[in-house]
C-alpha cells in the first residue's frame, strides 16, 4: 500500500487539469481490467490461482505541462507504478519527474502494466517487474528525459533518466524493493542511471531496433553482501511485416557483489524472441523463446531462485470485441532446481 | 417497321438499364481542411498518418492537431484505407497504445459535421477530413490537400 498526501495531491492536480475541460479533452482515463487463471502442471487444480486486476491510468496537460499516472490494483496489490510531471521543452521533448518506468529494453516502456496490449499473457523473463521477482530495477523516482527527433521519414527516440534504484533484500525469497513515492527515505537507495535509443526508418510506425545500458549501484540486506553492481547493455527490436511482428531484446548484464573484504562477479546474456501473426484481425497465434547463457554459478542469479533462464512459449490471443481479448497459453519453463509447465488463460479489456 | 424499331429500342434501353447498378455512387472527392493557414505546406503521408495517431506534427511553425471526422461511414472507411492504412480496431488499439505510452492525446473523433467545424474553428492547427463539396459551404475552411478522388466501391 503506498497512498500518501504527495499521491493524493497529484492526483487532485490530475482531476483539476481534467475537469475544466475546453472544446477539446485535454486529458484521457483509460482502465485495463484482467482476470488472470494461471495453473502450474503436476499441482492440483485446488492450487490454481485466479487473480483479478485492475490497471488505472491517467493522462492530463494544460499548456506545456503534462501529467501522467498509472496505478495497478489486485486483490494484495495496490502500487502507483507511474506518476509523473512533465514540462515539454517541445512537443517532442519531455522532461518527466517522479515515478517512472525504467527504460530499460522494449516491454515495459512499451507495454508497461497494461497486459491487454501484449499479445501474450506473460511477460519474458528479463522483462519481469521486479516486485514480482524480476532481476532488474523498473520503477524509479527521478528525471527522465524523453525526446523523439524527426528527419524526413525517419525518427530517433532518446531516453535518459537518473533516479533512485531498489534495495535488495536476500533471504529465502530475495526480492528487489523499489523506493516508495510516500516514503523515499526508508530503506536504503542509490543513484540508478539508463539511456535508451532506438531508431525508427518509419516515424509513423512501431517498427525500430534500439539501445539501452545501465547502471545501478545496489545497497543488500539479509545477506552476507551489502552492496549490488549491476551494468546492464543490450539490444531491441520491434518489426512488424503485414501481419507478422517479432519482437526480440538480448540483454548483456555483469554483476558484482561485495562487502568490503568480499567480492563476486559475475555476467550472463538472457534474451528472447517472440513472433505473433494478426489472422483474420481477431486471431493471433504467438510463440515466445527464451534463453540464457552464463547462468549458472552466476552470484546474482544464485540469490535470485525465482528466475527462469529458459521458457518456450505457445499461445493464441481471440479478441473477441475491439475492446476485450481472451487469451490460452502454455509455457514450458526450465529454472535451475526445476522444470515445470505453466498454463494461463486471461480475459484482459482497455475501456473506454 | 417503325413499331418493331420502337419495341427494339426500348428493349436495349430496358437491358442497359437493368445492367447499371441501382445505386451507382457519386464520385467524390476528401480533402484535408483547416481553418489556418498553413502557407503552401502541404503534409506527406507519413505526417498525415502521424498527426492521425496523435504525434506531433510541425508544418510551416503550426503544430497540427488532427480531429477525427467519424459523421459519413463512407468518409471513415476511405481516411483508414488512405490516411492510417489500417483497419478500425487496428488503429484503435495504436492509439489507446500510444497513449498509454506517452501520454500523448489521440486525435479526439467528432460523430457530427457541424461539431467538427465549431472545433476546427478554435483550435489552433487543426485539420480534418472532409468531402469537398461540404468543405466549400463553409468559406472558412481552407483544403489543404486533395487525399482522394474517385467513384466509392
Amino acid at each position: 500500500m503506498q497512498r500518501s498526501r504527495p499521491i493524493q495531491t497529484l492526483l487532485a492536480l490530475l482531476a483539476g487539469m481534467l475537469f475544466p475541460l475546453p472544446a477539446l479533452a485535454e486529458g484521457e482515463l483509460l482502465l485495463f481490467p484482467e482476470l488472470l487463471f494461471e495453473h502450474e502442471q503436476d499441482n492440483s487444480l485446488d492450487d490454481a490461482e485466479l487473480t483479478p486486476s485492475l490497471d488505472f491510468f491517467g493522462t492530463a496537460r494544460r499548456g506545456r505541462l503534462r501529467l501522467l499516472g498509472e496505478v495497478f490494483v489486485s486483490d494484495d496489490e495496490f502500487d502507483v507504478e507511474r506518476l509523473k510531471l512533465g514540462y515539454a521543452f517541445s512537443p517532442g521533448t519531455v522532461v518527466w519527474a517522479g515515478r517512472v518506468h525504467n527504460p530499460l529494453g522494449y516491454w515495459i516502456s512499451q507495454y508497461h502494466h497494461g497486459n491487454y496490449l501484449q499479445a501474450s499473457i506473460s511477460r519474458p523473463e528479463v522483462a519481469r517487474f521486479e516486485d514480482d521477482g524480476g532481476l532488474f530495477p523498473n520503477h524509479i523516482i527521478g528525471v527522465l528525459l524523453d525526446t523523439t527527433y524527426t528527419s524526413g521519414n525517419h525518427a530517433f527516440d532518446y531516453s535518459l533518466l537518473a533516479g533512485t534504484g531498489p534495495e535488495l533484500r536476500a533471504g529465502n525469497n530475495a526480492e528487489l524493493h523499489f523506493a516508495g513515492l510516500s516514503n523515499v527515505g526508508d530503506g536504503k537507495h542509490k543513484l540508478n542511471i539508463t539511456g535508451r535509443f532506438a531508431y525508427r526508418p518509419d516515424s509513423a510506425s512501431d517498427n525500430q531496433f534500439g539501445l539501452f545500458a545501465s547502471y545501478v549501484k545496489i545497497p543488500v540486506t539479509k545477506a552476507i553482501y551489502d552492496t549490488l553492481k549491476l551494468t546492464i547493455a543490450g539490444v531491441f527490436s520491434s518489426w512488424q511485416l503485414a501481419d507478422l511482428t517479432f519482437t526480440g531484446a538480448l540483454y548483456l548484464v555483469k554483476d558484482e557483489l561485495s562487502d568490503g573484504a568480499v567480492k563476486d562477479d559475475g555476467d550472463f546474456a538472457s534474451g528472447y524472441v517472440q513472433a505473433d501473426y494478426l489472422a483474420l484481425e481477431v486471431w493471433t497465434p504467438y510463440a515466445r523463446l527464451e534463453h540464457s547463457y552464463g547462468d549458472n554459478n552466476d552470484p546474482y542469479i544464485e540469490l535470485m531462485t525465482d528466475f527462469v533462464p529458459k521458457r518456450q512459449v505457445l499461445g493464441m490471443r481471440w479478441d473477441f470485441t475491439p475492446r476485450q481479448a481472451l487469451k490460452l497459453e502454455y509455457s514450458r519453463n526450465h529454472a535451475h532446481s526445476k522444470t515445470f509447465g505453466q498454463t494461463f488463460l486471461s480475459w484482459s479489456a482497455a475501456f473506454p | 417497321m417503325i413499331r418493331r424499331g420502337l419495341f427494339f429500342t426500348g428493349l436495349l434501353l430496358m437491358l442497359i438499364g437493368m445492367s447499371l447498378p441501382a445505386d451507382e455512387p457519386h464520385e467524390g472527392t476528401l480533402v484535408l481542411v483547416s481553418v489556418a493557414d498553413l502557407g503552401d505546406g502541404q503534409l506527406t503521408p507519413n505526417q498525415l498518418r502521424r498527426a492521425f495517431l496523435g504525434i506531433p506534427v510541425l508544418v510551416n511553425g503550426e503544430n497540427i492537431r488532427a480531429l477525427r471526422n467519424t459523421s459519413d461511414p463512407l468518409l471513415n472507411e476511405i481516411f483508414l484505407q488512405k490516411v492510417v492504412y489500417m483497419s478500425e480496431p487496428r488503429y484503435k488499439r495504436q492509439l489507446v497504445s500510444r497513449t498509454f505510452r506517452t501520454g500523448q492525446m489521440h486525435p479526439p473523433d467528432f460523430k457530427v459535421q457541424d461539431d467538427l467545424v465549431h472545433a476546427l474553428k478554435s483550435v489552433p492547427g487543426g485539420v480534418s477530413v472532409m468531402w469537398e463539396r461540404d468543405a466549400n459551404k463553409d468559406p472558412a475552411l481552407h483544403v489543404i490537400q486533395v487525399l482522394w478522388k474517385g467513384r466509392p466501391r
